[in-house]
């Protein structure tokens, strides 16, 4: 039987694994990213990353885009799971529209937003300055850009979450209507004490999901300011590009990129360790 | 025994299923690497640029004069990324865009062409740039780039300026102010670009920095006291409010609109900055002129290896026809038609290029020859893998992010490690 | 207040009160997220039917006369024909493979929990966490020393990698709510495993099939990273590179970029139109233990 699993990991093997390996060893050299000629520097590269206010910063800033997507993704897919729940031609509309954004690659995405954003011709400020205001330089500032960023990617991928949740609510759409019943409980507090807990392993799938694509955030930033302001907005997906193609550190960026694979496995193992726990209290 | 025979027969089914699936589409491309007996030619620039336009067309004559067939493939955006995964696996297309770099990266990867009958006519402004101490030469200049600052006539006209009398920083900086105060943006630059910010230091840095300084330079020696006086100016700009308020999400699309719509004065940039203007705006009343100079005594154009040079792959396979190809875009008419497409001046002395609405400000300071061009700055005195924390910490200063000091200390560090490196 | 009347009719019509504000408060959520969510292809939608010199607010609609030169420019310079036929091919190998090969592995490390299942278990969940550009030169060296650059079979096969975590992971939660009866009736009627897998197990998997194809395909059409460098070639690219092609160093045209964007989106968009309803009920997958 265990067999049956085998083309899965050959795969995972071939076209992961290996290049990944090879791409770990990268981080040990001085390379280039290019030529043919590289050295071997040790663990010069990872013992730079500590000492790098930038690679900091976008650390800080990946863990804003993960954790604070997550979240929001979480309470707006939920609200909007349980506005939406039900059957109704209007609702079956509006559920596929506030889906549609995930449709659409997040370059395009991204671009579509930064029409809204941009400055001199943006949509935003065009209402601005119809209603007599000054235009807004949105993305000016390292705060407001990051900001925007989270706003971004939660809208575009709030509709996952939606769909799971609107799953896990039918599911247990039965189970609630008995426990009311014996409960007399109603409104805020049937969902908290019942929904809620019953929705437990929604959340952690959605949560996971959204957090991977969180953290591994990159056209976003990409699009809307590249980086900047200065260094602000960076997450550590696009330093790890600006490094090994724009800097031609391609061995420092190969170290940068060990770290996020780490970053990421520790935060999403946390998470799922400790809602597991907190399930079992419940 | 029986389970694992019929797990097998599962999995080459599934793989059978896709297999099928691939085959049955009917069609030949992508089931099967390129045809080998084609020149792989690799071009920087989207789909919808004139250059690709005029470069499709070419490419059909050359086929009609000599039978040889060019796959041009492009990449506008990524073609950096692009091209140094394909040097860092061997998939090096046999003839592909140097885009400014055909010396300082590509070289070593590079046919030298220092022998085709058309090196000889090279513009000798392009000589630091792109041939190496034994003078040979590695790519087909496709286009003499050149670079002052842009500027949009009707906005100064409204501040009382004549573009002609900037000749000194000082003369500048009274226009710049006469700009913002008609509510206008005197200096528009784009931040999210990655490249316009490194251009305002590269270009002020080539007159900030003495002989003996870039002497200095060239021996591995970071002068910081040169190249804190080129961020101070970009910083006394940057104080008094001058760049635009969306620096740093304006893309360089922004900044042809800009300047196309009369929205800013000044753009320290590339003159094919002014060819994308017209595009939004084919009345913009665009010109440029040259960069006043700090330690000489005459304005000067910064000049160099334009987007469009070409080079052919020393591994090349097809090496011949590859040459071939490149001396049929360095014929008179082509190479004209080539730098045309790109709103530059040409790269060999014997080709007569049209510059059309921007005829004036080309006779009047690139073809008469009177003003002389300086190289870019990081080509010829900084190690390769520089430019990018040249933009970054120009970029820090203009977005206020860093100060003055902490930039130049950003860049000395950047240069010890990459010089090291050499 | 009303003392003499039944206290259940105050309650029945305090209830109703509330129900009715509710139900407004309900709708104009739905129509803040429903705007939200269509402004950005609304703004999309205009500039792609504006010529590059109209400059006018993109809320407006083309007034001075809206054109389908973006639309063409799409369909002629980026070769859009191409790429929706690219992307179409390399999405249904794709999607199909994650599927076949994504059941097959959840089968056994749904059913056998044995040391040795949950490591393959986390390592192919782990594979999520691969920055792609950590792989990237290998990868592309690899393939280039195998002559499968610009091949559809290379990026289907790279892609299937990618997309198979999550696959792996949603169906192996979905088979673990399945009652084990059926399969156990069938080894005692004498089904071998391969008959039981294609027989019992894989109808039942229908919902989240649902999803797996949605989410995969989804991805895959999308996917730019991988696809720009794997198939490059104007013949063999697909659509997200096509569309991104328009985004230039020297020469943004953001309504033919507009157009081909839209025109990408009606494939996908019907696809999911298509498969919406199985889709919610497999979403669960992940949401059952």
């Amino acid at each position: 039987m265990n067999l049956m699993y085998v083309p899965a990991i050959a795969m995972v093997a071939i076209f992961m694994i290996y290049p990944l390996v090879q791409g770990v060893g990268l981080a040990f050299t001085n390379w280039d990213g290019y030529s043919p000629t590289k050295a071997f520097v040790g663990f010069d590269n990872f013992a730079r990353l500590f000492n790098d206010k930038t690679f900091l910063t976008a650390l800080i800033n990946t863990l804003i885009y993960g954790v604070g997507c997550t979240v929001l993704q979480q309470i707006i897919g939920l609200a909007l799971a349980v506005a939406l729940d039900g059957a109704g031609r209007s609702k079956a509309f509006a559920r596929a529209l506030i889906y549609l954004p995930v449709l659409v690659s997040p370059v395009v995405m991204s671009m579509m937003y930064y029409f809204l954003f941009q400055y001199d011709r943006g949509a935003l400020n065009d209402i601005l300055v119809a209603l007599g205001f000054d235009r807004i330089a949105w993305l000016s500032t390292g705060p407001g850009t990051v900001t925007i960023v989270v706003l971004i990617n939660t809208l575009q991928f709030v509709g996952i979450s939606m769909v799971i949740y609107l799953a896990g609510l039918q599911g247990i759409g039965q189970e609630i209507n008995e426990a009311a019943e014996v409960d007399g409980a109603r409104g805020l507090r049937l969902f908290r004490s019942i929904t809620l807990p019953l929705l437990r392993p929604a959340i952690i799938s959605s949560m996971i999901i959204n957090l991977i694509g969180g953290l591994k955030l990159y056209d976003v930033v990409q699009v809307l300011t590249g980086g900047g302001p200065g260094y602000s907005s960076h997450s550590v997906s696009t330093l790890i590009a600006r490094s090994y193609f724009g800097q031609q550190a391609a061995g420092y960026a190969s170290a940068m990129g060990v770290a996020l694979f780490v970053l990421i496995a520790v935060v999403s193992i946390f998470l799922v360790t400790r809602m597991d726990r907190t399930g079992k209290d419940i | 025994m029986k389970l694992s025979r019929n797990t097998t027969r599962a999995a080459i089914a599934a793989f059978g299923v896709a297999a099928l699936l691939i085959s049955a589409t009917g069609c030949d491309r992508g089931t099967s690497a390129s045809s080998s007996s084609e020149v792989q030619f690799f071009l920087n620039g989207g789909p919808d640029t004139p250059q690709y336009k005029e470069m499709t067309d070419l490419i059909a004559k050359f086929k009609a004069e000599k039978g040889i067939t060019v796959n041009m493939t492009a990449a506008s955006t990524d073609y950096e990324d692009q091209m140094k995964v394909k040097l860092a696996s061997g998939d090096i297309p046999d003839v592909f865009t140097t885009h400014g770099w055909s010396l300082l990266r590509y070289s070593k990867f590079l046919e030298p062409l220092t022998n085709r009958s058309w090196a000889s006519k090279v513009n000798p402004g392009l000589n630091s740039a792109m041939r190496d101490s034994d003078g040979n030469i590695y790519a087909f200049p496709g286009a003499f780039d050149t670079a002052g600052i842009a500027y949009n006539k009707d906005v100064l006209d409204k501040a009382g300026i004549d573009p002609a009398t900037i000749t000194t920083w000082d003369a500048f900086n009274n226009a710049a102010a006469a700009v913002a105060a008609k509510g206008s943006t005197p200096i528009f630059s784009s931040g999210k670009a990655q490249g316009p910010a490194g251009h305002i230091a590269d270009y002020l840095a080539a007159d900030t920095f003495t002989d003996s300084q870039l002497t200095q330079m060239k021996q591995g020696t970071f002068v910081d006291s040169a190249y804190a006086k080129v961020l101070d100016r970009v910083k006394s700009w940057q104080s008094k409010g001058w760049f635009n308020k969306d620096y740093s999400s304006a893309s360089e699309d922004d900044m042809a609109h800009a300047l196309a719509n009369g929205t800013a004065a000044f753009e320290i940039y590339n003159n094919s900055i002014l060819a994308s203007a017209r595009t939004y705006n084919p009345n913009a009343n665009v010109g440029f002129i040259p960069l006043p100079p700090t330690n000489g005594s005459t304005p000067y154009l910064i000049g160099g290896e334009g987007v469009d040079s070409f080079g052919v792959s020393k591994t090349s396979k097809h090496k011949d026809d590859a040459l071939a190809f490149l001396d049929f875009l360095a014929q008179p008419d082509n190479a004209a038609a080539l730098a045309e497409a790109n709103g530059a001046a040409a790269g060999l002395v014997n080709v007569k290029v049209d510059f059309g609405k921007l005829t004036s400000s080309f006779d009047k300071y690139v073809t008469s020859g009177s003003t002389p061009v300086k190289p870019y700055f990081d080509r010829v005195y900084l190690p390769n893998g520089s430019w990018n924390t040249m933009v970054a910490t120009t970029d820090s200063v203009i977005s206020g992010q860093s100060d003055v000091a902490g930039a130049v200390a950003q860049m000395k560090n950047q240069f010890a490690t990459l010089y090291g490196q050499k | 207040m009303a003392t003499t009347i039944a206290p259940q009719r105050t309650t029945s019509a305090r209830v109703r009160r509330t129900s009715r504000i509710g139900q407004l408060g309900r709708w104009t959520f739905i129509a803040i997220a429903v705007i939200t969510q269509v402004t950005p292809f609304y703004l999309a939608l205009t500039t792609a039917f504006k010529p590059i010199t109209d400059t006018t607010s993109l809320w407006l609609p083309p007034l001075s006369g809206g054109t389908l030169d973006n639309f063409s420019t799409a369909w002629n310079s980026g070769h859009l024909e191409w790429a929706l036929e690219n992307g179409l091919i390399v999405t249904v190998v794709s999607t199909a493979l994650t599927c076949i090969v994504g059941a097959m592995a959840a089968y056994p490390l749904a059913r056998r929990s044995t040391k040795l299942n949950r490591f393959v278990s986390l390592l192919i969940l782990g594979m999520l966490m691969v920055p792609p550009l950590s792989i990237l030169v290998p990868l592309y060296t690899m393939l280039a020393q195998l002559g499968l650059l610009n091949t559809y079979i290379s990026l289907s096969l790279v892609l299937t990698t990618i997309q198979l975590p999550l696959a792996v992971f949603l169906f192996t939660q979905f088979m673990r709510t399945l009652p084990l009866s059926l399969e156990e009736a069938a080894a005692i009627d004498g089904a071998g495993l391969t008959t039981t897998f294609l027989r019992i197990v894989l109808p039942s998997l229908k919902p989240v099939i649902a999803t797996v194809v949605i989410l995969t395909s989804t991805n895959v059409w999308n996917e730019f990273a991988m696809s720009s460098y794997i198939l490059n070639q104007p013949e063999v690219r697909t659509l997200a590179p096509a569309a991104a092609s328009f985004f230039g160093s020297q020469g943004n045209n953001i309504g033919a970029a507009a157009a081909a964007a839209l025109i990408g989106l009606l494939p996908i968009l019907i696809a999911y139109l298509f498969l919406q309803k199985y889709f919610v009920k497999g979403a669960l997958a992940g949401a059952e233990k």
